[in-house]
């Protein structure tokens, strides 16, 4: 496909100007619609005297309108001989949409897999501090030469397990302010529900608090409008349990990719 | 915590039940930085045996420093590669293995600790002055005595001196006594020699509440030095009565040392409730016969056994620690001709 498609025009219609016949090229690099016309009268016609081309940029936000042989791409509305040139044009203009709707996917998605990898840290660090209060004297054993030598060796292992999660929440509160231009507030606040809920059902799994983890279960669920199997995941490892819920993550993040 | 807007608490809900106010769960989520407390528990008890076979316990930790034909590292068991002909001295070489070791497997965070050590076994001085074996553990140390070699009590020497340098509570056992000894257990029968000691060990670390309280109520009168004697499911058809049981405790030290070195006498009963008071009064006879007494102190476990047998134990604060005069002779006679193995010059 050429860069630049351009067609035969009909009965252009821009603002208060009118043309009845001319060019109209799409140019895809600068995403800009140009429409040249021809003045009316026959000399004009066999001179191919032309007017000042109307030129438009077009957005993601731009109107397109296609309903063959009546085009409407933002303020001009115009006709065209055949399909196949309809096709080529509104495939061009639509282009700024479809990439503006790639990125924000993208970005959802973005952030989407940095929160879950957030958890996922946060997830191991629980597990290995869990360890460390079931068998102090095993987990220590096998901690690095720097903790054995550190002042305190249990303040040395809790620092280094939460040190991985720390460092990755700042990542997803950026990704999260990132989106806020592209989706709706509601969405965002469901999808930090989430994080939430499942960052809150790793501490009811890490303190064996059955209160705690029905609550954080109930705000997935209403976050998600999806219902979980509490009883399935109340005896999972604190991993398992993270990697289970992280798909409700998911699914928020492609219910807003849908609707966005 | 999640709390909307308006101070409602608990709403666990994407808008407030009680306002409908939006709860921020973005600001909610800074609070997953936090990870719920929990504190780290130690067994009450550790207990570290070295060149003695470890004896495990119920609620402590128990490991052992050996010497093998390889070096060998495990969580319960440090093995030094022996070295061959090897003294005390040379094993001081591996003080930074040990002391990395005894870090590694978390030793000194109980809050009793126990190190028990055959002092004849060259490895016994290397653990006696290791760094990470704290200042309130108490030593049971089997030491030499007329029965051993002049090696053996250079070695026990050097061990004794160390502990007595720093300052550690000892219980005293010469290797005649724990040879000698006998244990008898309704569930695991009877017992003889290392064994033996290793069962009455293990009934140390199973009362280890009692016979700590014992040592730091010793310690604060500044007694270090400590003997024991022992009588272990007795009944009244061996002894008489309980009074002739304690009674012969007197001929039972662990090690020889003069009554009169004697300033404090701990008794621990393990026995059926209804012999307590007969065990008190036995008690109070037994330690009226020593006249520099400064201390006394008597606890009663209850346990009921199907004989109705029952332990006593008596711990005997001393004055001044009676092996080491007995081991100097055999000490010198070593150090004069190997002078690398005088103890003073380690120091």
């Amino acid at each position: 496909m050429t860069e630049k498609p351009e067609a035969e025009f009909t009965n252009l219609r821009y603002g208060d100007r009118s043309y009845p016949h001319g060019r109209v090229v799409m140019d895809r690099e600068a995403d800009t619609i140009t429409f040249i016309g021809e003045k009316k009268g026959l000399i004009n016609r066999l001179l191919r005297r032309r007017v000042t081309p109307i030129r438009e940029k077009i957005t993601a936000t731009t109107t397109i309108k296609a309903d063959y042989p009546r085009v409407t791409i933002g303020g001009a509305a115009f006709e065209l001989a055949d399909q196949e040139s309809l096709q080529s044009i509104v495939d061009a203009a639509t282009r700024p949409r479809r990439e503006e709707k790639q990125r924000i996917e993208r970005l959802i998605l973005d952030a989407e897999k940095t929160a879950e990898r957030f958890l996922v840290e946060r997830g191991k660090a629980l597990t290995n501090i869990h360890d460390l209060i079931i068998e102090p004297r095993k987990t220590l054993m096998m901690a690095e030469e720097q903790i054995i030598d550190a002042a305190e060796p249990i303040e040395a292992y809790r620092k280094q397990a939460s040190e991985g999660f720390e460092d990755v929440y700042s990542e997803v509160t950026s990704k999260i302010n990132a989106l806020r231009s592209h989706v709706k507030e509601d969405d965002i606040q469901r999808i930090c529900a989430v994080i939430y809920g499942v960052g809150r059902a790793q501490d009811a799994l890490f303190t064996g608090d059955e209160e705690l983890l029905s609550k954080s279960l109930t705000l997935i669920e209403r976050a998600t409008a999806r219902s979980l199997r509490p009883e399935q995941l109340r005896n999972l490892p604190i991993t398992t349990l993270t990697t289970e819920l992280c798909t409700e993550l998911n699914t928020i993040a492609l219910n807003i990719i849908d609707t966005a | 915590m999640t709390s909307c807007p308006n101070s409602h608490d608990d709403a666990w809900d994407l808008n407030c039940p009680q306002c409908l106010a939006r709860i921020d769960y973005g600001e909610a989520c800074r609070g997953l930085l936090k990870l719920p407390e929990a504190s780290v528990s130690f067994e009450m008890a550790e207990a570290v045996f070295a060149a003695t076979p470890k004896t495990p316990a119920t609620n402590a930790f128990t490991c052992e420093l050996a010497t093998g034909p390889e070096k060998h590292v495990e969580a319960d068991t440090l093995t030094l590669k022996e070295i061959e002909g090897g003294t005390w001295r040379d094993y001081l070489e591996e003080d930074e293995t040990l002391r990395k070791w005894l870090r590694r497997i978390s030793i000194g965070r109980s809050r009793h600790k126990l190190l028990i050590m055959d002092t004849t076994k060259p490895i016994s001085v290397l653990a006696a002055g290791n760094a990470s074996i704290d200042r309130d553990t108490t030593v049971v140390a089997i030491t030499a005595d007329d029965t051993s070699t002049p090696m053996e009590r250079n070695t026990s020497y050097a061990a004794l001196k160390t502990i007595h340098g720093r300052k550690l509570p000892t219980i005293l056992v010469t290797s005649s006594y724990a040879e000698n000894l006998a244990a008898f257990s309704e569930s695991s029968g009877l017992s003889r020699g290392r064994r033996a000691l290793n069962q009455i060990i293990t009934g140390y670390i199973n009362q280890i509440r009692t016979i700590s309280s014992f040592i730091e109520r010793d310690r604060k009168i500044g007694i270090e030095a400590h003997a024991l004697s022992m009588l272990i499911s007795a009944n009244e058809i061996v002894y008489r009565d309980v009074d002739a049981a304690i009674e012969t405790q007197r001929q039972l030290g662990s090690t020889p040392y003069d009554e009169e070195d004697v300033l404090s006498i701990r008794l621990l009963a393990v026995s059926h409730w209804e012999r307590f008071n007969k065990i008190e009064r036995a008690y109070r006879r037994f330690r009226s016969r020593y006249t520099n007494l400064i201390d006394s102190e008597i606890s009663l476990s209850e346990a009921d056994t199907r004989q109705r047998l029952y332990d006593i134990h008596i711990l005997y604060g001393l004055r001044r620690d009676p092996v080491i005069p007995l081991l100097r002779e055999g000490y010198e006679a070593v150090a004069k001709r190997i002078p690398s193995l005088r103890w003073e010059d380690h120091r």
